[in-house]
């Protein structure tokens, strides 16, 4: 079996970058300020060439797609179409340009609307089956904290019931008390989740880079 | 090293193996050594004896060594004038009385059984040479024979004399009306029907054959007719009987060129294949059984015992045992008590006494005369079910074959041997179908079914055009649409919103706080898919910021973000009647990518991550960001977003380097439940918060300003309401379902 | 919204959105032909955007400017990062990808530092003081009594607690069972549980309204443009 070939130079460039820009959190050098200043600007640049990069990539499969006659190439022709077109408008007017902005209002804004609008059925539709697929403890909870939670959102029929609506009302408890204490401890489970994964990389012992 | 095959499981054994080494059966038949060449020599000596001795048992070595020393030393012993003929009955009797002897404690090894007079004296079993524990099972079924056969002279005669293992249509198998264990018990049946006994036997030994040993009495009629001269070219060197057989075997082919004219030896004659058989030993020394020979001297001992059969019924005979037969030892041997001395096999030592039982489950008593011996567990579990089972004679049609080659050959119910083995034949076809039960039939039908069904293709069914799923989210759409849709064309009053929160509270007394002309940044990270939600919740705000005169510095971590920060400022305008533009009241910095780096970035060095605006020009040239370095240095910052996570990385990225600056949110309804920790008291990460619809109808209120949450709020508060009878109505009605089901399984398993 | 002062760039626009409205909405019926080129249009569309505002805001004012109008002591702060995106193009090409990788580990060196600072300094900190600083002296702006207020801290570090053992997945598995947490961590699990379920509750309602919301706006988009052709005589 071929021994597999590590990559040390990645490996010491990804921990000397991570290094110098963790510690500027918590050591004030003018030194380590400006290379630290520095690798962020290389890294935002380097973001947006990746942004570019991704964006060519899907432009290469759907061509593939195209040209090969393959299932949905209809659907990869207009992928592209759009895209050029979008390019070239955009690119040629300008971001800020009437154009654009009727490219954004009348294509962009439409359709991701209406797909989060539909959504709403969907969400309606899972909730309404939530206790056929599991009757449980934790379902009931589930369900009965969503209700409130709507029903405490806006006043039902224009009437605002005083022990559910209003500012000490249960919508409002639940938010601020048992909501906010597991909310507290999902921030703090995720914080300390990526600290340990970020001190992996660091540590050279996880290397997401193909290192 | 070539390998023999045992002739009853037809396994190669090695050659120097007398026993099988699989089922214990007797390899190399018990026969003296006959070769042809040494047809004129004496007797073997002693050492010549012992020599050839070297595979067979101890017992027998000690009574061949015995007998030489009889026969060398000896001369006084053995029968008539005839004595090179008579010796070799001499010499078998005297081995077997050894060996008889070696087995009784009480007896008197001397005493030899008068094979003539056992019929005078009556029952064998009287005999005291002969205990009845000590009366092989053999020789017992040779005593319970019926006494109808009879010996055919003409077999023994000089020209018609057939040996036994040859085959003639003239035998008659008689079958054992007895039950027997052992076929080899009908063997000396066939055998005392071929061989009569010597011609010098006695009258009394005459009388005393009864119908089981009539074939006894055929030796003692020839005897008596041949003058105790076996013509030898009756036995095996004589072909002319084995000429009118069928198939002649080799080793008797080799026979034929024997001299007939010479003295029958016992060594001399008995051809090398019957050296291991007493039996045939004994019948070829009675054979060659001179007249005058006294029998009564040589008959051994143990023949004197009863004869002992484990299926037999008592038996009441007084018959007198052949001293020919008496030798002999079948190939299975239950009872070899007399035959093997102090050296018994370990697995015969090992097998435990069982209680003896009748062939029909009847425990025989101590004191039967005929006493069945024990059976090693292997054997017993060999023995085939029709003979245990049947409760009749176990004589097969297989007991009743004759053999007709190989050392065994006349003797009937011998079990196939090497004839079989060698002989050529095509093999036997067996059947493939497994008996199998018919529940395991059923099974097997049944998997056979399944694994058949799985390549077959399921006729489906057909597909109806409104499926019960579609048919509902298309209902729920329904309700909605014209739930949403009925208040804007009715026009239907607007209900009161909610009660002011104290986070937006908080925020629009910052933004009132604020001083003239203030640098605010004002970050669009929402995407065109809440637009609806967060231009009704943000204009407001961006309405009172306007009122303010802020300078608005825009600035997007998402691609669209910059053209719905150009779209929602358009809005405002339009309904706020103001009248902000580009790089005068506001600049559009534009797109940051990076997502966390970026604002880490974008928080200590915001000038060199945008030095320009989307209309081209130097950003931070104008005097309203004249003195921004850095993010701190902004006024407020104002960030409107829809999603969870890109409301964290500002709170953690930027609000460390803000000081006091304060930092507000307008998010979506999704997204006020994450960032509520943050603005909490004990917190304080952020200083204000509007949240959804209803925190930007609650703003409009607020600032008495109406705007598009205005508008929405109608259409949003009776959409709430559908949706909390739908979701309560049907949930209800699954819940209903469920405790119906539940309630049934409780019980079907209570019942179970 | 009117039709009657929209210019035609603005009707073609208003009639582009309501095809395109109708037809994201169409898959309410099942998916179809319709929805799918309205997605891929968007797909297309917002590459588009993203890779032109990339170039305005990134690459023109960052690299291209700096490279044509720069001092020389600036070229290497450019020409490195500019070595570096180019090294990234080869991920393109899965024989040359790794030559790639050193401007990827840079990304993510300097990333998984940033997430680091982040989450120590805007989270963890700051969240545990928050939760100690419950039981503290009552700060500006809080209301109720102490009693009430010490028992809405207790639920709330309770609430936190348990929520974080929940989360703790390490079981010790002993022969012939199935792996189990130690007890009293189970106990503490299954309160944190019904927290979760509380709060997972609370987004999920946030998540339904803002849907909601968009459904009103494009409702309210589809009556105005009917209520406009209607008002104009269409």
């Amino acid at each position: 079996m071929k021994p597999r070939i590590r990559d040390p130079f990645s490996a010491s460039l990804a921990i000397a970058s991570g290094l110098i820009v963790l510690l500027g959190y918590f050591l004030d050098t003018p030194l380590l300020m400006s290379i630290r200043q520095i690798f962020i600007q290389w890294s935002i640049i380097l973001m947006a060439f990746a942004l570019m990069i991704g964006v060519t990539n899907l432009a290469i499969v759907h061509w593939r797609k195209l040209t090969l006659g393959s299932i949905g190439a209809m659907y990869s022709a207009v992928i592209l179409f759009s895209l050029i077109i979008t390019i070239g408008v955009v690119g040629y007017f300008g971001p800020l340009s009437s154009f654009s902005n009727q490219i954004y209002s009348s294509v962009l804004l439409p359709i991701e609307s209406s797909l989060m609008a539909i959504l709403t059925v969907s969400m309606v539709y899972a909730l309404a089956r939530l206790l056929r697929r599991k009757f449980n403890l934790f379902s009931i909870i589930f369900l009965a904290t969503v209700i409130i939670v709507l029903a405490g959102a806006v006043p039902l029929m224009g009437i605002e019931i005083p022990g559910l609506h209003g500012v000490e009302g249960l919508r409002s408890m639940m938010l601020r008390l048992p909501a906010l204490a597991g909310v507290r401890g999902i921030l703090l489970g995720v914080a300390l989740g990526s600290v340990a994964a970020g001190l992996r990389v660091l540590l050279s012992s996880d290397r997401p880079y193909g290192g | 090293m070539s390998d023999i095959r045992c002739p009853m499981c037809g396994k190669t054994n090695p050659e120097q193996e007398e026993i099988c080494q699989f089922c214990q059966a007797r390899i190399k038949p018990l026969l003296v050594n006959y070769d042809e060449n040494e047809s004129d020599q004496s007797i073997k000596s002693e050492d010549e004896f012992e020599a050839t001795d070297s595979g067979i048992p101890d017992w027998l070595r000690n009574l061949r060594q015995d007998e030489s020393r009889e026969l060398f030393g000896n001369e006084d012993q053995g029968f008539s004038a005839e004595k090179n003929s008579s010796t070799d009955f001499d010499e078998n009797q005297t081995w077997l009385s050894d060996l008889r002897s070696d087995q009784r404690d009480e007896s008197d090894e001397s005493e030899e059984y008068d094979f003539s007079s056992s019929g005078e004296e009556g029952n064998i079993e009287d005999d005291d040479s002969f205990p009845d524990q000590e009366i092989p099972e053999w020789l017992k079924n040779i005593r319970s024979q019926p006494a109808d056969s009879e010996i055919d002279d003409q077999k023994f005669g000089a020209e018609t004399y057939q040996p036994p293992f040859v085959e003639s249509e003239s035998d008659e198998v008689v079958p054992n009306q007895q039950d027997h264990f052992l076929p080899e018990a009908s063997s000396f049946t066939s055998i005392s029907d071929r061989y009569e006994p010597k011609q010098d036997v006695s009258d009394d030994v005459d009388e005393k054959i009864d119908d089981e040993y009539d074939w006894v009495s055929e030796f003692v009629e020839l005897e008596k007719e041949n003058d105790k001269q076996p013509d030898m070219q009756s036995f095996p060197g004589s072909l002319e009987k084995i000429e009118d057989s069928q198939e002649i075997p080799d080793w008797l082919a080799d026979l034929a060129s024997y001299n007939e004219t010479d003295t029958p030896h016992k060594e001399d004659v008995i051809p090398e294949w019957l050296s291991g058989d007493q039996l045939i030993n004994e019948q070829v020394s009675e054979v060659f059984y001179s007249p005058g020979n006294d029998y009564q001297e040589q008959t051994p001992e143990w023949s004197d015992e009863p004869l002992q059969s484990p299926g037999a019924e008592e038996s009441e005979t007084d018959e007198p045992i052949p001293e020919f037969f008496q030798g002999t030892i079948p190939p299975f041997t239950v009872d070899i008590e007399n035959f093997i001395g102090d050296e018994f096999p370990e697995w015969l030592d090992s097998a435990p006494a069982h209680a003896v039982q009748d062939i029909d489950g009847s425990v025989l008593e101590d004191d039967a005369r005929i006493q069945r011996g024990d059976l090693p567990d292997w054997l017993q579990a060999m023995r085939p079910v029709e003979t245990i089972s049947s409760g009749h004679s176990i004589v097969t049609e297989q007991d009743n074959r004759i053999e007709s080659a190989g050392p065994l050959i006349g003797m009937q119910g011998a079990l196939p041997a090497e004839p079989d083995i060698a002989r050529a034949k095509k093999t036997p076809v067996y059947s493939s179908r497994l008996q199998v039960s018919e529940k395991h039939q059923l099974q097997a039908n049944l998997i056979e079914q399944i694994i058949k069904s799985e390549g077959e293709p399921v006729a489906m069914h057909g597909k109806p055009i409104l499926a019960t799923q579609q048919f509902l989210r298309i209902a729920i759409f329904t309700c909605l649409f014209l739930a949403l849709l009925v208040p804007m064309v009715l026009g239907i009053p607007k209900a009161p919103p909610n009660q002011f929160s104290p986070e937006a509270f908080m925020l629009s007394r910052l933004i009132n706080q604020l001083p003239g002309n203030a640098p605010v940044l004002l970050a669009v990270d929402y995407s065109a898919s809440l637009s609806g939600e967060l231009d009704a919740a943000s204009l407001p705000v961006i309405d009172q910021l306007m009122i303010k005169g802020a300078n608005l510095t825009i600035v997007s971590t998402i691609p669209t973000g910059p053209m719905q920060a150009e779209r929602l400022i358009q809005l405002a305008n339009q309904v706020g009647g103001h009248k902000y533009q580009m790089s005068i009241q506001y600049d559009n910095l534009g797109y940051l990518p990076g997502g966390v780096t970026g604002l880490l970035g974008m928080a200590e060095l915001p000038r060199q991550l945008f030095p320009y605006n989307l209309l081209g020009e130097l950003a931070w040239q104008d005097s309203r960001l004249s003195g921004i370095y850095r993010l701190a240095d902004f006024s407020m910052i104002l960030v409107l977003t829809d999603d969870p996570e890109t409301a964290r990385t500002w709170i953690e990225q930027v609000q460390p380097e803000l000081g006091d600056t304060p930092l507000g949110f307008v998010v979506a309804a999704q997204v006020e439940p994450v960032i509520a920790p943050y603005l909490a008291d004990s917190a304080k990460q952020i200083q204000g918060l509007v949240s959804g619809l209803s925190g930007g109808y609650s703003y409009e209120i607020l600032m008495v300003r109406p705007g598009i949450a205005s508008n929405y709020w109608s259409s949003y508060s009776v959409g709430v309401l559908v949706v909390l009878i739908l979701v309560i109505g049907i949930s209800l009605f699954n819940g209903g379902i469920q405790l119906i089901n539940q309630t049934r399984k409780m019980g079907h398993k209570e019942q179970s | 919204m009117n039709f009657a002062e929209l210019n035609l760039a603005d009707l073609i626009g208003a009639v582009l959105g309501l095809v395109f409205t109708l037809s994201i909405f169409s898959y309410i019926l099942g998916d179809n032909m319709l929805f799918r080129i309205a997605s891929s249009i968007f797909i297309g569309a917002a590459a588009g955007f993203a890779v032109i505002l990339s170039i305005y805001n990134v690459l023109i004012p960052q690299v291209i400017v700096p490279l044509l109008e720069g001092d020389s002591s600036n070229m290497i702060l450019v020409f490195i990062p500019l070595l570096l995106s180019l090294l990234l193009v080869f991920k393109l090409s899965p024989k040359l990808s790794g030559l790639g990788n050193p401007s990827m580990a840079f990304l993510v060196g300097v990333g998984v530092a940033a997430v680091i600072g982040g989450a120590i300094t805007g989270t963890i900190f700051p969240q545990s003081l928050a939760t100690i600083h419950l039981f503290g002296k009552s700060s500006e702006g809080s209301s109720g009594l102490g009693i009430f207020r010490f028992i809405e801290s207790s639920i709330i570090l309770m609430g936190t607690i348990t929520t974080l053992v929940y989360f703790h997945f390490s079981a010790r598995q002993k022969p012939g069972q199935y792996p189990r947490r130690w007890e009293p961590i189970e106990w503490l699990s299954w309160i944190g549980q019904c927290f979760i379920a509380v709060t997972l509750g609370v987004l999920y309602a946030g998540v339904l309204l803002s849907a909601l919301a968009a459904l009103v706006e494009r409702v309210s988009f589809l009556w105005k443009l009917v209520e406009s052709m209607y008002m104009i005589g269409f």
